[in-house]
C-alpha cells in the first residue's frame, strides 16, 4: 500500500513503536497486533541515545533499548522478517545521527529494501533537509516534514514542498490556522495525539487527516512488557474508532 | 543549506519548533553585534564588571623549571566568577535583554557557566534557571550553592548519563516550552548556528588581548598557543586572532580521561567520528551505529561528547593540532602550577598546563608559548583532594 492510500480511506491512525522494547521479539508481536487493530500506518522508531525531541517516556525507553545492545541492523532484520506478514505500510522514525553514521545513502537503500515508505527525522528542519531528502528520493522513500503552525512565515514554504504527509507540531494550547495550512499543503496532515484520548485534541482531530498515537502505545508496552500486544490491540482499536468517527472533513 | 558552516561542519540540525527562536536570535545578533551602542555597553561590562583585560603573566619559574620555551599565562582565571565563561555570558545576556527576553536558561557542566549566567541574570534583573546533571551537582556542590545564592533556580537533570550532554538536551526542551520570554545561553561554541559563531565572537576578546599584550611585552607573536578543549569556547577564544598567523601553532588539549585508547575518555577529535547532534555536524564520541557515547573526564567542564564545529574544521584543515591529556597528567599539572607559580588552575585548564609541560622542554629558549588559563581551581580542590585519597568534604 502506498502512502497516498493510507490517507485515502478516512482518517489515518498512526501508532508509534520504539523497536526493541522490551525486546525485538515483543516488537514483532506488537507490529502484528497493530496490523490486527487496523492501524493505517505504523511508525517504527530506531532508538537514539539522546531522543531530545521526544517526551520523557520515549527518551527513557530508548536509552534502555540501547543498553540492551539492540542495533540498527537488528531492527532492519526484524522489519525484513515481519514485512511479509503484514499489509500495513511502515514509516521509520529516528534521529539524524542514526542515519548519517550508517551512511545516509546506505541507510536509505536498506530502509527501502525492508519496505519503509517514509522517513521521519525530528532533528532535521527544512533548512537541513536536502542532504536527507535527496537520498530519500533516490530510494523511493518520502521525507516527512514537520510544520509548527505558530510560525506563520515558515508554514507556507515548508508545507508547499512537503512529501508524503505533514507532521504537525502542536503548540501547547495554541491555535492552528487550518485555512493557511490547507492552502499551502499538497499532502495530508497528521497531528500527534499527545495524550491517551482523541477527545483531548478537540477540534484538531476533526480537521486533521490522521492522528499519530505518539507515546500512548509505549505507555501500555511499558506497563505490560512482553504481554502488551493484546492490550495494545484493544487500545488502538478503541482510539481508531473514535478518530474515524470524528471524521467530518472530507478526505484529500 | 543553512548558513553557519565551517567547511561541512556546523549547521542547524534542530526540531522545527526551535527554528523560529534560532532565526530570531540570528537576526538579532547580526544586527546588534557591530552596533556602537551594544559594543560600548558590552565593553563597559567587560572592563568594569568582569575585570578585563585579564593579565598576560610571564611564568618565570615554570619557564626556568621546564628549561625550554618562554611561558606566558593568559589569566582568565582572574575574571569575575573565576573563568572565561563570563565573557560570553555578558554578551548573550545583553543581547537577550535587547531582544526583550525576561528569562535566561543555561546548561552547565562544572558549574562555571551556570555561575556566570546566574551572575549576569542577577545583574540584569532577569529570571534564571540552570540545568545541571545530577552527577555534576554532586561533583560541584559549591557551584550549585553559588548559583542559588545568586538567585538562580538549579534544576537537576537525571536522564541519560546525568551530565553535561543531558543538561543540553533538557535545556533545549525547556527553551521550546518558553520560547517567547526565554533566551538559552549556550556556554560553549556548540549547538546550532548562530551559537558557534556568536560564542566565538564573544570569547575572541581573549586572543585580541593576548596579541596586544605579547606584542607589547616581546615585540612579536607567540610560537604556540595552548588551551583546553571541551566544547571549545576558551580555546577558540584564545586561537581566533591567531588563525590567520600561520607561524603560530594552535594546540587544543582534549580530556582523555583514563586514556584515549580506552572507553572512559572525552577526547572527541582524537577518538570520535563526524556525526550530527545538538544542532550541529562535527566530531562526536559515538558507537558504530551513531549512539552518542557516555564520555568521562575528571574535569566536569570537559566531559562533553562533541566539540565545536569550528574546531572540527581547523583540525581537518590542519590549522590547529588537537592532543589528548589524561586525568593523571591533568591532576599532576594542577599540583605543579600551584606549587611552582602559586596559581591554582581549574582542572579543565590543567589539561593545557599538562601538555605545556610536555611541549615546552622541546622548544627553544627564544620561543614563546602562551597557555590560556581558562579558570581558577578553587572549585576543584575538594575533588582533587579526594582523588588523592584525602577525606575532604566541602
Amino acid at each position: 500500500m502506498s502512502l497516498n492510500q493510507v490517507f485515502s480511506q478516512g482518517k489515518a491512525v498512526i501508532p508509534h513503536l520504539v523497536c526493541g522494547y522490551p525486546n525485538l521479539a515483543t516488537t514483532e508481536k506488537l507490529i502484528l497486533a497493530l496490523e490486527k487493530a487496523d492501524a493505517s500506518l505504523i511508525e517504527l522508531g530506531i532508538p537514539f541515545s539522546d531522543a531530545a525531541a521526544d517526551g520523557p517516556l520515549i527518551q527513557r525507553i530508548s536509552e534502555e533499548v540501547i543498553t540492551t545492545g539492540v542495533t540498527t541492523d537488528q531492527i532492519f532484520d526484524l522489519v525484513q522478517r515481519v514485512k511479509n506478514k503484514i499489509t500495513t505500510p511502515l514509516a521509520l522514525r529516528t534521529y539524524a545521527n542514526v542515519v548519517f553514521s550508517y551512511g545516509t545513502e546506505r541507510f536509505l537503500a536498506r530502509a527501502a529494501e525492508v519496505g519503509f515508505k517514509a522517513l521521519i527525522l525530528p532533528d532535521v528542519p527544512f533548512e537541513e533537509k536536502e542532504e536527507f531528502a535527496s537520498a530519500c528520493n533516490q530510494a523511493g522513500i518520502s521525507f516527512i516534514s514537520f510544520v509548527a503552525p505558530a510560525f506563520a512565515a515558515r508554514v507556507t514554504k515548508i508545507a508547499s514542498s512537503a512529501q508524503g504527509y505533514i507532521c504537525l507540531s502542536l503548540p501547547p494550547g495554541g491555535e492552528v490556522d487550518w485555512d493557511t495550512l490547507r492552502q499551502a499543503a499538497a499532502v495530508p496532515i497528521a497531528v500527534p495525539l499527545g495524550g491517551r484520548s482523541p477527545g483531548e485534541l478537540g477540534e484538531t482531530v476533526v480537521q486533521a487527516d490522521g492522528v499519530i498515537i505518539d507515546a500512548a502505545v509505549m505507555e501500555i508496552v511499558a506497563e505490560h512488557g512482553e504481554k502488551a500486544s493484546g492490550h495494545v490491540c484493544d487500545y488502538v482499536q478503541e482510539v481508531a474508532a473514535q478518530i474515524r468517527a470524528s471524521g467530518m472533513r472530507s478526505v484529500v | 543549506m543553512a548558513t553557519g558552516r565551517f567547511g561541512v561542519h556546523g549547521g542547524q540540525y534542530i526540531p522545527e519548533v526551535l527554528m523560529e527562536a534560532v532565526t530570531e536570535l540570528t537576526e538579532a545578533y547580526f544586527t546588534l553585534k557591530d552596533e556602537p551602542g551594544f559594543r560600548a555597553d558590552l565593553q563597559n561590562l567587560l572592563n568594569n564588571y568582569a575585570g578585563r583585560p585579564s593579565p598576560l603573566y610571564y611564568a618565570e619559574k615554570m619557564t626556568k623549571d621546564l628549561g625550554g620555551a618562554k611561558i606566558y599565562l593568559k589569566r582568565e582565571d582572574l575574571n569575575h566568577t573565576g573563568s572565561h565563561k563570563i565573557n560570553n555570558v555578558l554578551g548573550q545576556a545583553l543581547l537577550a535583554k535587547r531582544m526583550g527576553k525576561k528569562r535566561l536558561i543555561a546548561e552547565t557542566g562544572a558549574g562555571q557557566h551556570g555561575v556566570a549566567t546566574a551572575t549576569a541574570a542577577a545583574l540584569m534583573d532577569m529570571e534564571c534557571e540552570i540545568l545541571m546533571g545530577a552527577e555534576d551537582m554532586k561533583r560541584q556542590a559549591l557551584n550549585v550553592y553559588r548559583m542559588r545564592l545568586l538567585g538562580a533556580k538549579v534544576t537537576e537533570v537525571r536522564s541519560g548519563t546525568a551530565s553535561l550532554k543531558d543538561a543540553v538536551n533538557q535545556a533545549m526542551g525547556e527553551w521550546v516550552r518558553r520560547i517567547k520570554d526565554t533566551h538559552y545561553v549556550i556556554g560553549s561554541v556548540v549547538g546550532p548556528h548562530p551559537f558557534p559563531v556568536m560564542v566565538r565572537d564573544f570569547q575572541a576578546v581573549i586572543s585580541a588581548e593576548i596579541k596586544e599584550q605579547i606584542l607589547a611585552a616581546e615585540g612579536r607573536l607567540p610560537d604556540a598557543v595552548l588551551a583546553c578543549v571541551g566544547g571549545g569556547s576558551n580555546c577558540i577564544g584564545a586561537f581566533y586572532h591567531f588563525i590567520p598567523e600561520a607561524q603560530v601553532r594552535l594546540i587544543g588539549c582534549e580530556a582523555a580521561g583514563q586514556g584515549a585508547e580506552r572507553y572512559d575518555t572525552a577526547a572527541t577529535i582524537t577518538t570520535g567520528r563526524v556525526g550530527i547532534f545538538h544542532g550541529m555536524k562535527t566530531y562526536f564520541c559515538q558507537d558504530e551505529f551513531g549512539q552518542i557515547a557516555p564520555v568521562y573526564s575528571i574535569a566536569a567542564g570537559l566531559d562533553y561528547p562533541g566539540v565545536g564545529p569550528e574546531h572540527a574544521y581547523l583540525h581537518e584543515e590542519g590549522r590547529a593540532e588537537y592532543v589528548a591529556v589524561t586525568d593523571v597528567e591533568a591532576v599532576e599539572a594542577f599540583e605543579y602550577l600551584s606549587i611552582t607559580e602559586g596559581i591554582i588552575p581549574a582542572i579543565e585548564s590543567s589539561h593545557a598546563v599538562a601538555y605545556a609541560r610536555r611541549l615546552a622542554p622541546r622548544m627553544h629558549k627564544d620561543e614563546i608559548m602562551v597557555i590560556n588559563l581558562s579558570g581558577r581551581g578553587d572549585k576543584d580542590c575538594a575533588a582533587i583532594a579526594r582523588y588523592r585519597g584525602e577525606d575532604l568534604v566541602e
